[in-house]
């Protein structure tokens, strides 16, 4: 019996190592591979027409009359292409895209400026200064990344309301409750260029210009700013995108039409009773207000790919 | 002569201890602004919220009496919130779902000779594009009369039911899904090119399929990016919004957490038993993160 089941083992050892049955097992596993490779590669494109999908059919909804926007069934591409739409929701006065615009853009310029400037420097002190208690304040400032918005929205829109910040008839005062957080700088910028400063600023340069008599804050503007320029680029595209995409925050402080941002002019016409004749108009705006982002990503690609690889996992 | 060698010496000597001093000073000043907006912003607003939660306040009135668990015991028994709770619970489902399809595509697109680039473009387009956008043409997609979906497919449901609390839930999971792909696969791409090849060498020298290796080598060599994937993605899905106020409308079958606090802290008049929900949500987030932290910083130490 133990020799039988041996010599079967032997059988097939002996199988396994011969050549021939090798190439044939190689051939077959080759073949299934391919096959594989194949149905694989059909997924994926489904998968990629999936993905551009939506944006070609909000393009498309958009070229279409009102009421062939809801026709049964729906026709894929407009009888009679509406070009003009998109100069429709532009000039749409309810809406006020362009205003929409400049407000969207006022709180970019403004706190992208002073808070990367604010960012940038926290991250060069913590790169390169020695003082006591640097890892205990760092740590504080990550907690306040473990915090979330729901959490503290509640007591800020209560004091920006008593400041008189909610509601009043000047569009930029409103627009400070959106603003005066981002002056504080952005935790995960600091966080990100701490590990970059501290790889790629040489500490023998800032011995160097200390010697010869430099700042601690000239040392940061003319050193460490020009030689962490790429890392702070990829920071400020990624936090420009994140602030025109913002919804939530800018949904509760925002009924001003006069201080809307492009995310929340364009929910108007979502809201409640939505008329048809606005629902080509509503996917014109959404196309539209999603141009800029797209072509942003697609020009600085690196920046984003480069900004998910070193978003903290070091495995 | 002497005299200048004595000065440089002191000169020499003086500003080198006060240099070490006006560093750290300085060093205190260059972080002093954002300190101040951690504790504005995240402290004090926090604070706020958890006393606010051990209270009756209505912002209205503007008085505050201490009622102690009060809000706590309300909070869960309120139905509202037990829905929104199991709600926001069933959404996550998304998550591992674009784990697993992030990590699959981006085996492939790590095999893939030409065209990758043009691949992962496509599919990280929905990370940059607004919530607002990807909720609206997704409410039309899924439209039961008008919907190309329904349409296309000949299906008659009506994923907007009132009554069937399944049916949006499975719309906004597909929805996330989609949205999540793109950046789970960028991130996994990055840890595949991590993975040495000479375990894959090696694997193939002993004979094993593909199949064996992406069981055995690639997943388990990815665990930190899916952890990490995971966590954050929980931790996202936990703050969704959007997905209730513009894609569901309000749709009582997919009401979040953070669409409670919003309905009833702003929009409606429980600002007290809202903040109990800020607060409890806080806790899960905070326990969240420091896991991730921890498991990161072993991670770290352990290489």
């Amino acid at each position: 019996m133990v020799s039988e089941v041996l010599k079967n083992r032997n059988k097939l050892k002996q199988n396994k190592l011969d050549p021939n049955f090798v190439r044939k097992r190689a051939s077959r596993e080759k073949i299934t591979r391919n096959i594989l490779f194949i149905i694989a590669t059909i997924i994926v494109i489904i998968g990629a027409f999936t993905m551009v999908f939506p944006y070609i059919w909000m393009f498309l909804s958009s070229l279409k009359e009102p009421l062939e926007s809801v026709i049964i069934p729906p026709t894929f591409f407009p009888k009679d292409p509406n070009r003009g739409i998109f100069g429709e929701a532009f000039n749409d006065t309810r809406l006020n895209l362009l205003n929409a615009t400049k407000n969207t853009l006022v709180i970019e310029v403004i706190v992208i400026t002073v808070g990367t400037f604010v960012s940038t420097l926290c991250a060069f002190s913590f790169a390169k200064m020695k003082f006591k208690f640097k890892k205990t304040l760092l740590i504080i400032l990550m907690t306040s990344m473990m915090i979330p918005y729901a959490a503290v929205m509640l007591p800020q829109y209560n004091i920006y309301t008593e400041l008189g910040m909610v509601g009043t008839d000047n569009w930029f005062i409103n627009l400070l409750p959106l603003i005066l957080p981002g002056l504080f700088g952005n935790i995960s910028m600091t966080f990100f260029l701490i590990t970059s400063m501290s790889s790629s600023i040489n500490d023998a340069l800032i011995e160097e210009a200390k010697v010869e008599g430099c700042s601690w804050f000239r040392i940061y503007w003319s050193i460490a700013l020009p030689l962490s320029r790429p890392a702070i680029a990829a920071q400020v595209i990624f936090w420009f995108v994140g602030i025109w995409n913002d919804y939530f925050a800018p949904s509760l402080y925002l009924m001003d039409p006069e201080s809307r941002t492009l995310q929340v002019a364009i929910t108007l016409l979502t809201s409640g009773s939505t008329n048809i004749n606005d629902m080509p108009l509503m996917y014109a705006c959404a196309f539209l207000s999603s141009i800029p982002t797209i072509i942003i990503f697609i020009l600085c690609r690196k920046a984003f790919i480069n900004m998910n690889l070193n978003s903290g996992v070091k495995g | 002569m002497n005299f200048s060698l004595v000065k440089q010496n002191k000169s020499f000597k003086r500003p080198k201890l006060s240099l070490k001093h006006r560093e750290a000073l300085t060093g205190y000043l260059f972080i002093l602004i954002p300190i101040i907006g951690f504790l504005v912003f995240s402290l004090a607003s926090i604070c706020a919220s958890v006393y606010y939660s051990f209270t009756d306040y209505d912002p209205v009135y503007q008085v505050a009496n201490w009622v102690g668990f009060d809000n706590y015991i309300k909070l869960f028994q309120n139905p509202d919130f037990i829905d929104a709770l199991i709600n926001t619970i069933c959404l996550l489902a998304s998550i591992p779902i674009g784990v697993t399809i992030g990590l699959l595509l981006a085996v492939y697109l790590k095999k893939l000779a030409h065209g990758s680039m043009l691949l992962s473009l496509i599919y990280y387009l929905p990370a940059v594009t607004s919530a607002v956008a990807i909720n609206i043409i997704f409410n039309y997609i899924f439209n039961t009369e008008y919907g190309i979906l329904n349409n296309f497919f000949g299906l008659n449901v009506d994923w907007f039911s009132l009554t069937d609390p399944v049916l949006i839930k499975i719309a906004i999971v597909f929805k996330n899904v989609w949205g999540a792909i793109g950046s789970t696969m960028i991130l996994y791409l990055a840890g595949l090119n991590n993975i040495p090849n000479e375990y894959y060498e090696a694997a193939e020298v002993v004979g094993a399929s593909k199949w064996q290796q992406l069981i055995n080598i690639t997943i388990p060599m990815s665990n930190p990016t899916t952890f990490y994937l995971l966590v954050t993605g929980i931790i996202g899905g936990l703050q969704s919004y959007a997905d209730s106020q513009i894609f569901a409308k309000g749709n009582q079958n997919a009401t979040t957490v953070v669409y409670f606090i919003w309905s009833e802290g702003i929009g409606g008049s429980q600002y007290a038993l809202a903040c109990a929900a800020s607060v409890f949500l806080a806790l899960v987030i905070i326990a969240l993160s420091i896991i991730q932290f921890s498991r990161n910083n072993l991670l770290k130490s352990g290489k």
